[in-house]
């Protein structure tokens, strides 16, 4: 394994990024092998929250999810961000985990992660979850693997637009995630390095939220996830987020739902419109249209904390 | 699906990893970073104020570090995968999941680990002991730290201000307490913050609390021999197969492999996925991973049978196709002989004195319109046991003949006679110890792979070896509680009588046998009109075990809701009903209470309600046998320097047996309890109790009591006869005489050493005819009522437990605190039963997809309701001692009394549980 000192020097070797390596220890556990690691301990930037020149913050990715949930910056200009890192797990872990991790994670599908199962994931031919138990997985179901996309912090990123600054200083619009960091290349030399994400100057008065479902209180992992933006103009809404989690294979914007949000005075949307978005792009697997029925009460709850949560 | 290794994860890192002492820090950084080695790596840290230099591997994770380098064994493994906090350590005064961090990101930084705290007791651990925040203690230490961290900043910030539960709950987020002592926990934290434990320690109630908040408890995972080994198993990728070839010789050629043995032979069947196939002894655990790796085996693979409907399809594979014996039983108890039918063996009929006949002229009377009838499906899912201290066995041949077995179990005493027995030893050459055990709740009973695994390994390579099961293997062969479906038609007759009951219960408790649903429709609303058959679905799963009130939480779902229900349709008050139908004298004095309380009589009914979120409240009734070791020997040894020392080879799992022995036989010296030191959790003591069948306490108390009896007596006769004393008689502390008074202590300087020993006399009338020495069923039953309040989110279908009411009747109670810990440890794992924990098997292959904490859920911290709890200590003075268990009896009837506050909340009848989000939208929206 190497110690890097900057991501420029991590991007050129191979081996699996670390940051926190919260969850790269697992996967290592129930592997029972690993290759060859490039661990970021001792990358001395990407540690900050900074403030941008146009008004906005660049966070890096090492910061921890600890950090950015507790940044009053972050917590008066993003709530939705803010929100979002407070959910994840519990402060065991996010003091350790890290924003790049969190944003570039395996998926959690019950059957990727058993070794007994050779999915698309490991080489193999078949989803397992779609013939099998998918009680967990999509609910818009958008691509052949089932596993839901498992960032919190992706959700809250896709809704205000952020950008993703690589190693080499390159931006890049967050929903191309997956393509800028291909999992195919993750290990080998001159694959990016995530350096930071950079959220735009929120607007005068914008609006937004994040909204977890989980069975259990805290600590748990949502069964849908909602993260919203609302920019108003003139006290009408001139342009909105609406990002569901934990239902899709990525964050999924759902557009007809926020176009529908457009025009209106917060509080006074046309409910039926936004629900009949939702649930006419929903592609639930056997088991999980509830995740449907829970997105379009998510949406209800969500424009309401939004409201009562003003910048 | 490949046939590679099962649950071959798990690289317990360590054993490459060598502390070296003080040596140079890794070389400057090279262009492209500093390399250090292949995947090994130098670490330098500070622990607990020392200065560290470690060389470690790059996926040995900071708690390996702490835990098998330097020995700080108050840091437990549990979860592995950062979901419980059992291995939290304070990294630059940070709670960290240790686990989930590597070692090598402890370069530069500090550690404090609960050994680090001191030596004075953080307020915080005062707390904990006064609240008796803790049983078993296995996660105590993590607690303890978070908690530390936590107060310390919120005095900083907030002075003495309480802090809020959700403030608590969010701070103690990712901390899972199997044992469930939540309510303890937030009072302790409030407290603390409140400066309420500044000053000096108060008494506090639990024995080993001290030993448990300052992480110097040690469990068998925690033991450490000269020249230990450690084991790894093989288990079985397939569900249903034959095994055709095992090749073990690539597993043996590698260096560090002192021995591997077969655990099945070529052309044996497999059952479930997870049985054992291999084992290894190697060095350390790392290396003995990767040797199960290299074990060859082929199998021929059929189509396992998964679930009820699968198992009893028309063309299911048969589970056992040619011979069933040798299926394991699900219960302490034999199995009953019963009919094989495929894959269903039974009826298992409980029933004599019962009429089958009556019950069914009962129920077809009131599907006739002559009286009332509710006739429905019931199902609850497969419940883990997960304890956050693993099954795990230390096995040690101090001599040919002669073995030492650190084991983590429930019944130490019966642990040691099995053993003999499978070994062919006498039970004197056999030394069962268990000090600390970190949770058990039924899985660690019997004699399991586990121990003959570090058994066998043990006695092949002639060294100590450690066999403890990784978390994936915990929750797939540690034990579960079956799932069970149940078909019930209750029938009362026009003067709302009970009229009949009929009851066809299906327990899939995979390849084991003998489910006893039944025996809890027989114990309630005594009445000869009834018809109940247990029959066992044999499917390609791991065998169930015994879980805190083995067939009682699914029983009491089906019935306890079925008798609301009726009572519902006939416009009569649940209490009324019940009491009408009732004859346990117990409960009928709990139904008195149950109407004295407000929140019951001013119950809303569910049509009065609207809007998003709905309140209701539900009353469920359970009983549970009383059940006792006859047996039982407590001995008790009295110096001349004054000190009394208790004995016994009983064990304490967290349900306060150490508390309960020195309280017994303190009461009867009228001393204080900490004047009596304990010695149990070695099965060279004289016989002890297992702890299952919630008799623990019925056997040891009286035990206690006797041996504390005839030490009394003796000092008594040595005043009178050697001192020359008259008009002596027994006063608390010591005794009165015409001249004065005498402590015990001041007797004890005139005697030699005294020892006496202490048995469980009979009660008053004798017990029933059922049981041996090492249980007995004694007469009388235990009786509880439980209400719970609930909130449903009926846009998400979560359901919270607001407040719950529980009523136990089962005699004197000891020990006050730490039976309300029992008791609310039992209603918080019964409110994760209804509302949570959800075994999931994949349906083709059989093999298990909840394999850790992260989808296995189990309550946490935020689940706590407000709970009041009233013991009625009454009825039972027959009892030698006055008490029977309540352990078990705390939780049997939790899951029903929230699926009649659900109906009251919704006006709906939920049939299964866990009572997921998705069920309960489906239901509401039915």
């Amino acid at each position: 394994m190497v110690f890097p000192t900057t991501i420029q020097q991590a991007a050129a070797r191979p081996g699996i990024i670390r940051a926190g390596g919260t969850d790269l220890l697992d996967l290592a556990r129930r592997a029972g092998i690993s290759g060859p690691v490039v661990d970021l301990r001792d990358v001395s930037g990407q540690r900050n929250i900074q403030a941008t020149e146009d008004g906005g913050l660049r966070i890096g990715g090492l910061v921890t999810l600890a950090s950015l949930a507790d940044d009053p910056q972050v917590a008066a200009m993003y709530p939705a961000v803010s929100l979002a890192a407070a959910s994840i797990a519990g402060p065991g872990i996010r003091a350790v985990a890290t924003v790049g991790g969190n944003l570039l994670q395996e998926v959690r599908c019950w059957y990727s992660r058993n070794p007994h199962f050779d999915c698309l994931r490991s080489g193999g031919r078949a989803c397992w979850a779609r013939m099998g138990d998918n009680l967990y997985h999509v609910a818009f179901d958008r691509e052949i693997c089932a596993a839901p996309s498992p960032s919190t912090l992706a959700l809250a990123f896709v809704a205000h637009d952020a950008l993703l600054e690589t190693h080499d200083a390159a931006l890049h619009p967050i929903s191309g995630l997956h393509k800028v960091f291909d999992r195919q290349k993750r290990t080998q030399a001159g694959r990016p390095v995530l350096a930071a994400v950079i959220l735009p100057a929120p607007s005068e008065g914008q609006l937004s939220s994040y909204l977890r479902v989980s069975a259990r209180p805290l600590a748990d992992w949502p069964l849908v996830e909602l993260a919203l933006r609302m920019d108003l103009a003139g006290g009408l809404v001139r342009e909105a987020r609406l990002v569901l989690g934990a239902v899709s294979q990525s964050p999924l914007r759902i557009p007809a739902a926020e176009r529908a949000l457009v025009g209106w005075a917060p509080g006074s949307f046309p409910p039926q419109e936004i629900e009949r978005a939702i649930r006419d792009s929903a592609r639930p697997l056997p088991m999980t249209s509830y995740k449907v029925d829970l997105a379009a009460a998510a949406v209800r709850d969500g424009i309401m904390a939004a409201l009562e949560n003003p910048p | 699906m490949t046939r590679r290794g099962f649950l071959k994860g798990s690289l317990g890192v360590g054993a490459s990893t060598a502390l070296l002492g003080r040596v140079p820090a890794p070389s400057a950084a090279e262009p492209g970073g500093s390399v250090a080695g292949k995947d090994q790596v130098l670490v330098e840290t500070t622990v607990n104020g020392k200065p560290v230099v470690a060389n470690t591997h790059q996926d040995c994770s900071a708690l390996d570090l702490l835990r098998d380098h330097l020995g700080l064994t108050g840091c437990k493994k549990a979860c592995q995968q950062g979901s419980c906090g059992a291995c939290t350590a304070l990294v630059d005064g940070v709670p960290t999941h240790t686990c989930s961090m590597p070692a090598t990101s402890l370069q530069g930084r500090s550690v404090t680990t609960i050994e680090g705290l001191g030596p004075e007791l953080h307020p915080v651990q005062r707390a904990f002991l006064a609240n008796d925040a803790l049983q078993c203690g296995f996660c105590t230490p993590g607690f303890v730290l978070a908690g530390v961290a936590f107060h310390d900043r919120w005095r900083a910030q907030h002075g003495k201000a309480e802090p809020s539960k959700d403030q608590v709950a969010a701070a103690l987020a990712g901390h899972l307490c199997r044992c469930a002592a939540y309510d303890g926990i937030f009072r302790a934290m409030v407290q603390a913050c409140a400066g309420l434990h500044d000053g000096d320690l108060s008494i506090f109630p639990r024995r080993d609390g001290l030993e448990k908040v300052t992480g110097k408890a040690l469990y068998t995972v925690d033991i450490r021999l000269p020249g230990q080994l450690e084991a790894a198993v093989l288990r079985s990728p397939h569900a249903n197969a034959t095994l055709l070839d095992l090749d073990l010789s690539p597993a043996r050629a590698m260096p560090g492999v002192k021995a591997v043995i077969a655990l099945a032979q070529p052309g044996s069947r497999v059952r479930y996925a997870g049985q054992e196939i291999a084992a290894v002894a190697a060095t350390d655990h790392r290396l003995a991973r990767q040797a199960v790796q290299r074990i060859q085996a082929s199998y021929d693979v059929s189509k396992p049978v998964v679930g009820f409907d699968a198992a009893l399809a028309p063309d299911a594979p048969l589970v056992y196709d040619t011979s069933h014996r040798g299926a394991p039983v699900v219960n302490e108890v034999m199995a009953t002989p019963a009919r094989w039918d495929g894959n269903r063996r039974g009826p298992f009929a409980t029933s004599i004195f019962l009429s089958h006949r009556l019950a069914r002229e009962g129920v077809e009377s009131a599907r006739q319109g002559r009286g009332t009838l509710v006739h429905e499906r019931w199902e609850t899912g497969t419940q883990c046991h997960s304890t956050l201290e693993p099954h795990v066995a230390v096995a040690h041949w101090t001599a040919p003949d002669s073995l030492l077995l650190h084991l983590s179990t429930q019944a130490c005493s019966s642990m040691a006679m099995d053993i003999a027995r499978r070994w062919g030893l006498r039970e004197s050459q056999v030394q069962v110890q268990c000090s600390y055990v970190g949770g058990a709740f039924g899985a660690k009973a019997t004699l399991q792979p586990e121990t003959i695994v570090a058994v066998d390994l043990a006695r092949e390579t002639g060294a100590p070896v450690r066999f403890a099961l990784d978390r994936d293997e915990e929750l797939v062969v540690g034990g579960s509680r079956p799932a069970v479906r149940m078909d019930l038609a209750l029938a009362a007759d026009e003067s709302s009588a009970l009229s009949g009951m009929d009851l066809l219960a299906e327990s899939d408790s995979g390849v084991s046998i003998g489910n006893t649903v039944g025996l809890m429709f027989r114990l309630m609303y005594h009445n000869r009109r009834k018809r109940l058959r247990d029959y066992d679905v044999l499917t390609n799963a791991p065998p169930g075990r015994p879980f805190r009130g083995p067939g009682g939480p699914p029983a009491y779902w089906a019935l306890e809701q079925a008798v609301d229900e009726l009572a519902t349709r006939m416009h009569r008050d649940p209490v009324s009903l019940r009491r009408a139908w009732d004859r346990n004298p117990a409960r009928l004095r709990l139904y008195d209470w149950v109407d004295s309380l407000p929140a019951w009589k001013g119950r809303q009914s569910s049509a009065r309600q609207g809007g998003r979120f709905r309140r209701g409240i539900g009353l469920a009734a359970a009983g549970w046998f009383y059940f006792f070791a006859p047996g039982t020997q407590v001995r008790l040894d009295a110096e001349p320097d004054g000190s009394i020392r208790l004995t016994c080879a009983t064990q304490d799992m967290g349900n306060g047996t150490r508390s309960a022995m020195a309280q017994a036989a303190a009461a009867v010296l009228g001393i204080p309890p900490d004047r009596i030191e304990l010695s149990i959790g070695d099965s060279r003591a004289p016989f002890g109790p297992s702890s299952t069948g919630s008799q623990t306490t019925a056997s040891v108390l009286p035990a206690a009591q006797h041996a504390a009896e005839q030490l009394r007596d003796e000092l008594l006769d040595v005043a009178r006869h050697r001192l020359g004393l008259s008009q002596v008689q027994a006063v608390a502390g010591g005794l009165e005489h015409s001249g004065g008074r005498l402590a015990w202590k001041d007797l004890l300087s005139h005697c030699q050493p005294l020892s006496f020993v202490g048995r469980r006399q009979k009660d008053r009338g004798g017990a029933t005819l059922l049981g041996n020495r090492q249980s007995r069923l004694g007469r009388g039953q235990a009786g509880a009522v439980q209400l719970s309040e609930v909130e449903v989110d009926t846009h998400l279908g979560t359901v919270r437990v607001l407040r719950t009411w529980t009523g136990i009747g089962s005699g004197r109670i000891l020990v006050p605190q730490l039976a309300l810990s029992q008791v609310y440890g039992g209603i918080i794992q019964g409110i994760g039963y209804a509302l949570y924990e959800d075994r999931r098997l994949d349906p083709s292959t059989g093999l298990q997809l909840t394999t850790g904490l992260d989808n296995y859920i189990v309550p946490v911290l935020a689940d706590l309701p407000e709970m009041h709890v009233h013991f009625d200590e009454d009825g039972f003075e027959y009892v030698r001692g006055g008490s029977v268990g309540l352990s078990e009896l705390a939780t049997l009837a939790v899951a029903a009394s929230i699926g009649n506050a659900m109906h009251n909340a919704t006006g709906k009848r939920f049939r299964r549980i866990p009572l997921r989000p998705d069920r309960v939208l489906e239901v509401l929206q039915s």
